[in-house]
């Protein structure tokens, strides 16, 4: 069976590091990618996002070859830890510019927009502006953003890096809920094991410019591999 | 912020047991920068006695019955306002096309070029723009003599304005663009947004953010201008309230009237001050040209096509004067030169100006450090006094206008005596006075920035006076201090109203005697001049950042 995405042989030169990344993800699947900073899990994001280019290798989606599609035309919507809104429009409007770039939009695609809100909890707050929202209301809104566009590929950039605990417990979930919902992969950079036990099935472990070990969150968990277990601090 | 003293005096009874002294707060920086208020206020105070003195002796009806002024103070904000608009209506687009094409071979050297006109002096640049521009220039030989325009008058004025605020426009501007986070260009590429999405949601707001403040900046260096108007405008046409003042003095030696015009100026200047109020005070050069995130629009056919011509364009409006200068000047070279008073003048100007610009640099230093300090535990009324007027004492020299200040200072000496040692020390005090916003205006958001990241920890560690001053702030500032001191020297190598007024025929500088050459239609000798001053302040300029900045 072929992988629903795949990283095959993707090299790309970032100053004095050169990164190689294979990774093949199920589709439907939640995958965390761990590992220490600088090692180059946002890098391999925004690899698949489109934001930066392979020197060499390609990404595939159901086996097509996605590597010369512009981000736009990706199968993929990402999420950034923060500047996910603009500052000076509304939610809504922030949520609206998932389906149209200059924001005219027709009744249906505004009724999508208040289905989307409403999916993360946020129905009442279509007229705020992001200064007027917190830090987990601002991810939701990008969250919905996310679910208008309708990419069954989500990738999330340590999404819930700035929020409290319980917070950020209660975004995991939600991702969880909606991954479910609506059939989506999700691929998800952490910093926090703890995350990737909580919703991840699987987990792939990177370092220095390469997945060292990609397999069920628990068995990464507990690997031997000696780069892992500094990391984790076992 | 720790500000007056609240949580300092909550653990004031542990702090006096247990904390030995671990320096002297001999000379801190609050106090010297207070010290530097007074006198900045005192001579500023001087100034305006002796100027309403003066003018009191002036019969201030015939000012208002004057239709010559009426016309000269509608043309002093017509060419500001005109030329303001012009700069901005160019910077806009060649900043937008510089901003997103990011990564081009030879791109440093590029705006190194273009922002040249940021340190040349007035009339060497003038020069350039004579050369390039005027009616005997390499674009009229390159139409046709006599179908080129005359540059003398209001298109002059212009030209010469855009010349040097094109440049400082956009390096204003561009760093605006390096405040975009990268994941907002990610995010204009994810959603596909076209490059007139990404003017009307990312940089038009940004645009209206910053280009108020920067506008204003330009209005008031015009509304101001000397040098260009007196040299390519003059007339009863194309003058401005600087240069009627100036010829008043210089030439009329009507110093009632010239003091009238002073007060009419302070006036004016304050309403424009007061209008912009909150605009001009910061300004950001050392943000310099870094580069803004990547764009996924840049590298479409129509996106590199526009921004070519744009960056072409700017590119050959700046470096055809630049050009000029050179080739011209090195002709220049040629001809029979008065080697002797050249180095002379060089010498005086240098000597000047390196005296001023360092004066300068410790005002614009100790105030800005000053008026931001926190205050000290017992905030009385006299700290606030004080603290209000640090801020009044850097703002003051910006509302009044360098012949302002220029005339004050002439006053106030020549009542006592003319010797040239004292015409010396007025051209320097002069300097120092019109630099010191400017100095201000670098050294602000970086004392800021340094306070916040170093301020809790000193006092916490009781590092004060020149302690602090050697330990942490000089390290951690020392490339901001070296940018306003080259600066204030370049300017001080470039002055005009200082050397026009105090200044005799054994007594000139480059400048002046570039402005002799320049009225003169010598155009052989203002051409190796204009050169020679231009290396100077080039020189110079480097000499201060590598020595004093220690940069490599």
């Amino acid at each position: 069976m072929t992988a629903y995405l795949e990283c095959r042989a993707l090299r790309f030169r970032y100053e004095e590091m050169m990164m190689r990344f294979d990774l093949e993800i199920e589709r439907g699947s939640c995958v965390a990618v761990i590992g220490p900073s600088g090692a180059g899990k946002s890098t391999l994001l925004a690899l698949i996002g489109g934001f930066e280019h392979a020197d060499d290798g390609c990404v595939l989606v159901e086996g097509r070859d996605i590597t010369a599609v512009p981000a736009a035309q990706r199968p993929v919507t990402t999420l950034f830890q923060d500047n996910n809104l603009f500052a000076h429009l509304t939610a809504s409007q922030n949520v609206g510019l998932g389906l149209h770039p200059g924001l005219r939009l027709s009744d249906a695609q505004r009724r999508d927009v208040g289905q989307a809100l409403e999916q993360v909890g946020l129905e009442e707050f279509g007229n705020r502006r992001p200064a007027q929202l917190s830090g987990g209301e601002r991810q939701r809104v990008a969250i919905a953003r996310c679910l208008v566009r309708r990419r069954p590929i989500l990738l999330l950039d340590e999404p819930f890096g700035a929020l409290g605990p319980a917070m950020r417990l209660e975004m995991l979930d939600l991702v969880d809920a909606l991954r479910r919902q609506h059939g989506l992969t999700v691929l998800m950079v952490t910093h926090d094991p703890a995350d990737a036990a909580r919703i991840a099935d699987r987990t792939a472990f990177v370092a220095e410019g390469e997945v060292v070990l990609s397999d069920a969150t628990t068995s990464v968990l507990q690997s031997d591999l000696p780069v892992i277990r500094d990391y984790l601090g076992r | 912020m720790a500000r007056d003293g609240q949580p300092l005096n909550s653990h004031a009874p542990i702090m006096t047991t247990t904390r030995p002294i671990a320096g002297y707060p001999l000379i801190g920086i609050a106090s010297l920068g207070r010290v530097a208020a007074a006198i900045l206020i005192a001579v500023i105070a001087a100034i305006l006695v002796r100027l309403l003195d003066q003018a009191s002796a002036g019969d201030i009806r015939d000012l208002i019955g004057d239709s010559y002024l009426r016309r000269v103070v509608i043309f002093t904000v017509m060419q500001a306002v005109l030329s303001t608009l012009l700069s901005l209506a160019l910077a806009v687009p060649v900043t937008r096309a510089l901003a997103r094409q990011s990564h081009f071979p030879g791109r440093g050297v590029l705006l190194r070029l273009f922002s040249l006109p940021l340190v040349m002096p007035a009339l060497v640049a003038i020069f350039g723009v004579v050369a390039a521009y005027g009616q005997q220039g390499w674009m009229a030989r390159l139409v046709g003599v006599g179908v080129w325009p005359s540059i003398y008058g209001l298109g002059g004025i212009l030209v010469a304005h855009v010349f040097f605020n094109l440049p400082l426009a956009v390096r204003l501007l561009l760093p605006a663009w390096q405040t975009v986070p990268a994941e907002t260009w990610r995010l204009a590429a994810q959603l596909g947004m076209t490059s007139g999405h990404i003017f009307r949601l990312i940089e038009w707001p940004l645009l209206r953010r910053v280009v108020p403040q920067i506008a204003a900046t330009i209005f008031m260096l015009c509304f101001v201008s000397f040098a260009i108007v007196l040299t390519l405008g003059g007339g009863p046409r194309a003058s401005t309230l600087e240069v009627t003042i100036f010829q008043a003095i210089r030439f009329d030696a009507d110093l009632p009237r010239a003091g009238l015009l002073a007060l009419l100026e302070l006036v004016l200047c304050l309403i424009a001050g007061i209008l912009c109020r909150g605009l001009t005070q910061r300004m950001d050069f050392a943000a310099g040209f870094g580069r803004p995130g990547w764009r996924h629009d840049a590298s479409t056919r129509w996106a590199r096509i526009g921004d070519s011509a744009w960056i072409v364009l700017a590119v050959l409006f700046v470096g055809l004067p630049e050009l000029a200068l050179l080739a011209d000047g090195l002709r220049g070279f040629t001809a029979d030169l008065p080697w002797p008073v050249l180095a002379q003048a060089a010498l005086l100007g240098l000597s000047i100006s390196v005296i001023a610009g360092a004066g300068a640099t410790f005002f614009g230093f100790v105030l800005a450090a000053a008026g931001h300090q926190p205050s000290p535990c017992r905030a009385g009324l006299f700290v606030r006094i004080m603290k209000s007027l640090q801020a009044l004492a850097g703002l003051l020299p910006l509302a009044m206008s360098p012949m302002v200040l220029g005339i004050g200072f002439y006053l106030l000496i020549t009542d006592y005596t003319d010797s040239d040692l004292w015409s010396v020390i007025g051209i320097i005090l002069l300097n120092i006075a019109m630099a010191i916003p400017f100095c201000l205006a670098l050294l602000m958001p970086a004392v800021d920035r340094n306070l916040q990241q170093h301020d809790r920890l000193c006092r916490e560690l009781s590092i004060v006076g020149f302690n602090r001053f050697r330990l942490i702030d000089w390290p951690s500032l020392r490339p901001q201090i070296a940018t306003a001191f080259a600066l204030a020297t370049s300017l001080g190598l470039g002055d005009l109203i200082g050397i026009s007024l105090f200044g005799n025929p054994d007594l000139r500088t480059l400048s002046m005697l570039l402005y002799e050459q320049l009225s003169a239609y010598r155009m052989d000798q203002a051409a190796a001049t204009a050169l020679i001053l231009l290396l100077l302040v080039l020189g110079v300029y480097g000499a201060i950042e590598r020595l004093v900045g220690g940069k490599q």
